[in-house]
């Protein structure tokens, strides 16, 4: 037992260190990425800091602390976000937190968000700090051509929001002079009188370029701020929840041409969104806002009109059952591509391009249709968009790949594909085809042919599936503080019950050695001490301290209380007692180490201790 | 006064327990519909509907072998063998043990292996230890858990009762008994430790798109040396590098590098 306890020692401190290895290696897979949607702003320009957390098990995960954003030197949090989504990747469910900070740039230099800590499985997880160049704001000057609506207000620089509709009714011949000058073709008069004659400093607008849009087609929705004085500091704008929309931002236009209105000459700055309609009907966009500082000092804030927009709903589509309505709006075309000078081989892929391009939104454009079905086999490899963002609109494309593979060698007509989306200037659904062509098919393998019967066979010799199970949700045991608990439990009581069995065998086995251990132990410490007495000139102490070394040593090996020792006690104790070779041997040393007799009280003469050793010798061999 | 506070806290703590009971109870039910949903989708033959329930309800939190198992059929069904395989062996992780899953998984493995001439050259890898840890399916990790526990309670119930027995044969019996249990205990503990640290350093992918082995990241594809990988293929993640992947085969030793887009971690 003892060898077995001796073997197991070890093996058991690396069971320990086993389990300790295992908890961290079950700790769960977290994916933190950073981003900031502008590397380089200018000064008054906005922009987001995203913070997102993906873990496996969202109970474990904590915000223990997140970057000051207030305290970070010219830059101003505006808002804050928090979102938590779960979605599948690779077959495992994530949830992901997304902590996302709006932040304005308030001066020139840069910009360093400091570093958020997360912990999760007891594991604790710093970010990297983020960046951002901030810029002097530039007066970059633009003509536009554009058509100016209105829907505003106006601030003047007492920070007051005011509204003066009567006014503006007065003087629509200066309207027209200035819509001259800024060579821009009203659209909506109504709206443009509300601005006209105002003679405020600041003044807002909030603009869609389509109140009627159809479902799908864009809007350019445009907040335009319109200064007479330059304002200190940076604006900082808050934009409105866009519900029902799909939005994209798109480039923002600062420090346009000077436009002469409200009786004045005003600089507009616009931030442009495109928006998409998911639904139909009436939609009330809430007012934007704006904060600007004026030149006294005071902030004024700045609120647009509400926006209303119809949106309408698409006509039934009645088209080609087999090519059905892809859902996407705007004016859009379709190009194959096809490397013709590769040879195509039956059963063996080759790829397949179509591109989707056009405008509208681009990104939301679904896999077009190929007419030949009954010859080829289709695989999406790729889709990948490339979009093109101007001040009013989004264009661009998006490009599908495709593995496909012939079923049968021979000339095949290949149709390509079709696409269906509804022309908004058309106002009817358009069907977008790729040229058709022959292939020209070589006999493949037969093995290859053979292999692809095979995998469309295979799935109906699979296993049926299990259906009427009841699929549960719990936490794997291992995971478990429980399963840690009895693990931790078992390994040190074992320990325990394995040290106390080796400490006693050790002690059984050594029993002697560890009695004169214990006691050359007690010797030496009492020795030490009684020394320190005696440098000390504590005579006193140091008798009391030798005399209780010597019954200590006597009591503890031979059992026997010498508090009044003397030399016929000792004598006595030779004589009569142990006469155990080992003993007495022990003892001749013990009185030559312990040099005890120096210093005992008891006085004795150099003679008699040569005597008393010569007695102990005699004794000895007596014994032997 | 004090009674009507206990009151109080009795009634809102009951409140509170039926509604928590209720809520899990209530999300477990929409699971099971959902999975429910997908099998009825499933035998309607749409089956990229019943992948989408069967999804669904692994978002939601149930990360049962039946979900996987019957994901895996959905996406076979399909024509996505690189996807099945790799829900298959999801699912076996949790069932070592099911016949159906090692039936599929064979039967959709001898089909991604068929014609891979190259392969039948090449002499396999010898990584014994990775193969003894990865080749026990007898339990899942729960179950090893569960089975460490069981032995290395008998082996400190051995050492303990070895204390308070006097005779000799009963002794003996008791110490073998307990010597053997530490035994069982230790492998299982190597074998649940290694299947941790094989999965976390050498974790195991599926190849869900047919890609080819490139030498480097980024080295252009349409080599005529490059190696072909087939969906479905099973390869061991080696290094990671911005969007590309190195990856050993797991039968073989070839290695390259592929797009992380072609390919998806098993666990």
């Amino acid at each position: 037992m003892r060898k077995t306890g001796r073997l197991l020692l070890p093996v058991l401190v690396a069971f320990a260190l086993l389990l300790d290895i295992a908890p961290v290696l079950a700790v769960d897979d977290i994916v933190i990425s950073i981003n900031s949607d502008k590397k380089l702003v200018y000064v008054g320009d906005e922009f987001t800091i995203t913070y997102s957390i993906s873990v496996t098990n969202p109970k474990k995960f904590s915000l223990k602390k997140s970057a000051d954003f207030n305290k970070i030197k010219g830059a101003e949090l505006i808002s804050t976000r928090e979102k938590t989504t779960s979605y599948l990747i690779g077959g495992i469910p994530y949830t992901t937190f997304i902590y996302r900070y709006t932040i304005r740039a308030s001066k020139a230099g840069a910009i360093k968000a400091g570093r958020s800590v997360f912990t999760y499985e007891s594991a604790t997880y710093k970010t990297s700090p983020v960046a951002v160049r901030v810029l002097p704001a530039a007066v970059s000057i633009k003509k536009r051509d554009k058509v100016v609506r209105s829907n505003a207000k106006e601030a003047k620089n007492t920070g007051k929001v005011e509204k003066k509709p009567a006014e503006v009714a007065k003087e629509p011949a200066k309207k027209r002079d200035i819509e001259k000058n800024m060579g821009r073709r009203p659209k909506k008069q109504g709206r443009m009188k509300e601005i006209m004659g105002l003679a405020g400093s600041f003044a807002v607008e909030s603009v869609a370029s389509n109140p009627s849009p159809y479902v799908g087609e864009g809007v350019v929705y445009q907040f335009r701020f319109y200064h007479k004085i330059e304002y200190v500091g940076a604006p900082a704008f808050s934009p409105p929840q866009f519900t029902g929309f799909y939005v994209e931002e798109l480039p923002q236009s600062r420090g346009l041409v000077e436009v002469e209105r409200f009786g004045g000459e005003f600089i507009i700055e616009e931030v442009n969104y495109i928006l998409f309609p998911l639904v139909a009907g009436n939609v009330t966009i809430p007012p934007a806002s704006l904060e600007v500082r004026d030149s006294a000092g005071k902030m004024n804030t700045l609120w647009s009109d509400p926006t209303d927009i119809v949106v309408r709903k698409l006509p039934e589509y009645k088209g080609n059952v087999a090519i059905p309505f892809s859902g996407s709006v705007g004016e859009l075309s379709i190009a194959l591509e096809l490397d013709t000078n590769k040879m195509i081989v039956e059963a063996e892929p080759f790829q397949v391009s179509l591109t989707v391009k056009g405008v509208g939104n681009i990104t939301g454009i679904s896999e077009p249709r190929f007419i030949s079905t009954d010859d080829f086999d289709y695989t999406l490899i790729e889709a990948k968009s490339s979009v093109d963002k101007e001040i009013d609109r989004i264009s661009g494309e998006k490009r599908f790949v495709y593995s496909v593979t012939a079923r049968r060698a021979g000339d095949i007509p290949f149709d390509g594909a079709a696409y269906v989306y509804f022309d908004t200037q058309k106002v009817e659904y358009v069907e977008a085809r790729t040229k058709a062509a022959v292939l020209n098919v070589k006999p493949g393998k037969n093995e290859a042919a053979k292999e692809r019967a095979a995998a469309s066979a295979i799935s109906a010799i699979l296993a049926p599936i299990r259906a009427g199970v009841i699929i549960s949700k719990r936490t794997p045991f291992y995971k478990t503080h429980y399963y840690t608990f009895i693990m931790l439990f078992l390994v040190f009581s074992s320990l325990l019950v394995v040290s106390v069995s080796l400490k006693r065998g050790y002690e059984e086995r050594n029993k002697d050695a560890l009695v004169k251990k214990r006691a050359v132990k007690t010797a030496l410490t009492g020795i030490r001490d009684a020394r320190a007495h005696l440098h000390n000139q504590k005579i006193e102490d140091f008798y009391i301290q030798m005399r209780y070394l010597l019954n200590q040593f006597f009591k503890e090996k031979f059992g026997i209380e010498l508090i009044a020792h003397s030399l016929d006690s000792l004598a006595e104790l030779i004589n009569v007692g142990k006469k155990d070779k080992k003993v007495i041997k022990e003892l001749i040393s013990n009185i030559k180490l312990l040099n005890y007799f120096r210093y005992s009280t008891v006085e004795v003469t150099e003679d008699e201790l040569k005597d008393y050793l010569t007695e102990l010798r005699r004794t000895l061999k007596e014994l032997k | 006064m004090m009674g009507n506070l206990r009151k109080s806290l009795l009634i809102f703590m009951r409140a509170l327990v039926i509604t928590l009971l209720f809520s899990g109870a209530a999300q477990a039910r929409d699971a099971q519909h959902i999975f429910d949903e997908g099998n009825k989708f499933f035998m309607t033959k749409r089956y990229d509907k019943a992948r989408a329930n069967y999804e669904k309800a692994l978002c939601m939190g149930y990360k049962d072998a039946s979900v996987y198992y019957n994901l895996a059929s959905a996406y076979s069904f399909l024509g996505k063998p690189g996807k099945a395989i790799a829900n298959l062996h999801r699912a076996q992780k949790l069932e070592p043990w099911s016949k159906d899953i090692r039936k599929n998984l064979k039967t959709l493995t001898v089909l991604v292996y068929k014609d891979m001439r190259g392969l039948q050259n090449i002499q396999p890898k010898p990584a014994l230890l990775k193969s003894v840890v990865r080749s026990f399916n007898l339990l899942n990790k729960d179950e090893t858990a569960i089975a460490i526990v069981a032995f290395y309670s008998l082996f400190f119930v051995c050492l303990l009762a070895r204390k308070f027995i006097s005779s000799r044969f009963v002794r003996i019996t008791v110490g073998v008994t307990g010597v053997s249990a530490c035994i069982v205990a230790m492998l299982l503990i190597f074998i649940f430790t290694g299947s941790f640290y094989f999965d976390h350093f050498y974790p195991q992918a599926v190849i869900t798109r047919a890609t080819q082995l490139r030498t480097a990241p980024g080295e252009p594809q349409n080599d005529e040396n490059s190696f072909n990988l087939k969906e479905g293929m099973v390869v061991e993640i080696t290094s990671a590098d911005d969007g590309w992947r190195k990856v050993a085969l797991e039968i073989g030793d070839k290695s390259g590098w592929v797009k992380a887009d072609t390919l998806e971690r098993i666990f």
